[in-house]
């Protein structure tokens, strides 16, 4: 039966184009299922046979998120045109691809290494500190990121059905549920080509958005017009809430893009290229396309939106207007009552719906990579080195398939959770924006080691592993979880003490977590390395 | 897949340091310092000066990228040449 809901806002038509794109994606997981021959390296890393059309699309899909379709035009929405320098990191991704992804691929063509510590440990010959404490980075990035695309799944809901109680629980458990079964049955290539189909989807949906757009503002001529006239505050650095500081702003552009493309998925996608030639291209296709998409898309989507829903900029603050209800809400609150308003019932439909694909398709293509990628570093890298070091691959596959059921139950279970008003991670969990930088704080710090086992090759096991975890835990003191931590722990001198500390360094110098775990991780990286150097000449 | 040589390595690093070096700037320049250039509320073509500064930094980083993967199509092919 149809809900009343959806028959009143959107009609018949969309339930069949959002149900035929959800089996759609079943389809290609019981295809991949078929082709697969079972062994492990294939379940992963399709075979390391990927060809730079795909290779590229499963790149770029996993890459952007929901925070492309969500969170990006929230931002904007918030703070107006500083967005179009932030894109600005998307080109330092893709030259990351570029330098990085064919020197990462080789050496695990020559390695038969499978995830991100399979190299590293190999290189420093660490068995089980290090890949410990690659294994939790690697968590750290992907739970906060599969939370962010489920969060947005539910968001979708919550504005799709808004007279259902609870539409944002069932939004977030459908995607997360079809997400899995995909993943389970058909390992990396189902993945990878769901990736390439979402990947599509979600830029014409970004097109069509930014279309839609500057039309139903009357034309490019008179959007600029109506730009114009939106505050000082949107129309330059910081930003409408102060936040995008200089300093901020280059360490969030240098740093979030490296973090983005050295996450365990990525780094999977590396080796499962058919070689250096298809990561090149890749990279210049990233660089390129995904950066227009972002400064002439997304851009005149969250103008835009203050043009047509003013924000409410008060000496307090900066709220989003009433109607609109959280900014990243704004692209699909647009595509349901601004479309169908400003287009006629059926081509306003129309666009809502394939907005809502897109936004889904972007949701979906990141929580199915890390989680596929979660499942490979959980498998490969604890329950085959510590649990069972004697499993068959049949049971590797499966204690996969269990940790994906695991880690999805978990991160909708932390989304339900910080969806009541009254919990500790509502804050947390408020913008997906905040979502991405805080996991994002976590695998930059893999930086040390990346650029040490691909160019320099003079570090060493101490060095590598006191430089991540000193590094890792300076990182988190400078994320917005860590106040919320403090709060639930019993009031201490050291407490209080450590919150001012990390208070007054963020107002002194105001650059993203990631930098400040990147400092003490870089100094003592080098030192140690030079001392067990001479240690070992000595010896 | 031909194998690549020391030199050719060495090359290889050298030319990735290079493009680093040259990415960074850019990037200094358009997110840095050289930001302040431009940060005020007027327009260019109708557009708000910093959307188009950005603009223009990602017209010249694809210059860049378009560059070097030239250069680096051109050692390839050296390397696929150059006999065992």
């Amino acid at each position: 039966m149809i809900p009343a809901a959806l028959q009143t806002t959107s009609g018949v038509i969309p339930i069949i184009v959002i149900g035929g794109y959800l089996f759609l994606l079943l389809f290609l997981g019981w295809l991949g299922h078929r082709v697969s021959t079972g062994s492990e390296e294939d379940y992963y890393l399709a075979g390391r046979r990927q060809n730079w059309l795909i290779s590229s699309l499963t790149i770029i899909a996993t890459f952007l998120s929901s925070f492309a379709l969500l969170g990006a035009p929230g931002m904007v929405y918030r703070e107006g045109v500083v967005f179009a320098l932030v894109s600005l990191n998307v080109p330092i991704a893709g030259f990351c691809i570029g330098m990085l992804g064919p020197r990462i691929w080789k050496l695990g063509r020559d390695g038969h290494y499978v995830t991100q510590a399979d190299m590293i440990c190999d290189h420093y010959k660490s068995r089980i500190s290090l890949r410990l404490l690659v294994t939790l980075v690697g968590v750290l990035f992907v739970v906060p990121y599969v939370i962010m695309q489920i969060k947005a799944g539910g968001d979708l809901a919550a504005v799709l059905f808004p007279d259902s109680d609870s539409s944002f629980e069932i939004g977030a458990i459908i995607l997360a549920s079809i997400t899995a079964i995909y993943i389970m049955v058909g390992g990396m290539r189902s993945v990878a080509w769901t990736d390439a189909i979402q990947c599509v989807l979600l830029i014409a949906g970004m097109i069509l958005a930014a279309i839609a757009m500057v039309a139903a503002l009357g034309g490019p001529t008179q959007f600029l017009q109506k730009v114009q006239t939106l505050p000082k505050s949107s129309l330059t650095v910081p930003g409408n809430t102060g936040q995008w500081q200089i300093p901020f702003l280059f360490s969030v552009c240098l740093l979030m893009p490296i973090g983005g493309i050295i996450q365990p998925a990525q780094w999977m996608r590396f080796y499962a290229a058919s070689g250096p030639q298809a990561l090149r291209r890749s990279s210049l296709i990233f660089i390129v396309l995904l950066t227009a998409c972002f400064l002439f898309t997304i851009m005149p989507v969250g103008l835009g939106g203050q043009i047509l829903y003013p924000l409410e900029i008060s000496e307090t603050g900066v709220s989003p207007h009433p109607e609109v209800g959280t900014y990243d809400q704004i692209l699909i609150f647009i595509a349901r009552h601004k479309m169908p308003e400003l287009f006629g019932a059926s081509l306003g439909e129309f666009i809502a719906t394939m907005l809502v694909v897109a936004i889904m398709a972007a949701s979906m293509s990141t929580a199915d990579s890390n989680l596929h990628a979660l499942s490979a570093l959980l498998t490969r890298d604890i329950y085959s080195q510590f649990v069972r070091p004697k499993a068959s691959e049949s049971e590797k596959l499966w204690a996969g398939r269990f940790f994906i059921i695991a880690a999805t139950s978990l991160s909708l279970g932390v989304v339900l959770v910080g969806q009541r008003e009254a919990s500790s991670l509502a804050d947390f969990l408020q913008m997906i924006v905040g979502l991405a930088l805080f996991a994002v704080a976590f695998s930059v710090q893999l930086l040390p080691i990346t650029i040490d086992i691909l160019y320099v090759r003079k570090g060493t096991k101490w060095g590598a592993v006191i430089g991540l975890a000193v590094g890792l835990l300076t990182a988190f003191c400078f994320t917005s979880l860590f106040p919320s931590l403090l709060a639930v722990i019993p009031e201490l001198g050291l407490t209080t003490f450590l919150t001012d500390s990390v208070h007054d360094l963020k107002t002194l110098i105001p650059i993203h977590a990631s930098a400040w775990g990147l400092i003490p991780n870089i100094v003592l990286f080098v030192i140690v390395s030079c001392i067990e150097s001479a240690f070992r000449k000595e010896s | 897949m031909s194998e690549m040589t020391p030199s050719m390595k060495n090359d290889s690093t050298k030319n990735d340091a290079q493009l680093a070096a040259i990415v960074l700037t850019c990037l200094s320049l358009a997110v840095g310092p050289g930001l302040l250039l431009v940060n005020r509320p007027v327009f260019f073509l109708g557009i708000p000066i910093v959307y188009a500064w950005a603009i223009f930094w990602y017209l010249v980083l694809c210059g860049v990228a378009i560059a070097a993967r030239r250069k680096t199509f051109s050692s390839d092919q050296k390397s696929t040449d150059t006999p065992e």
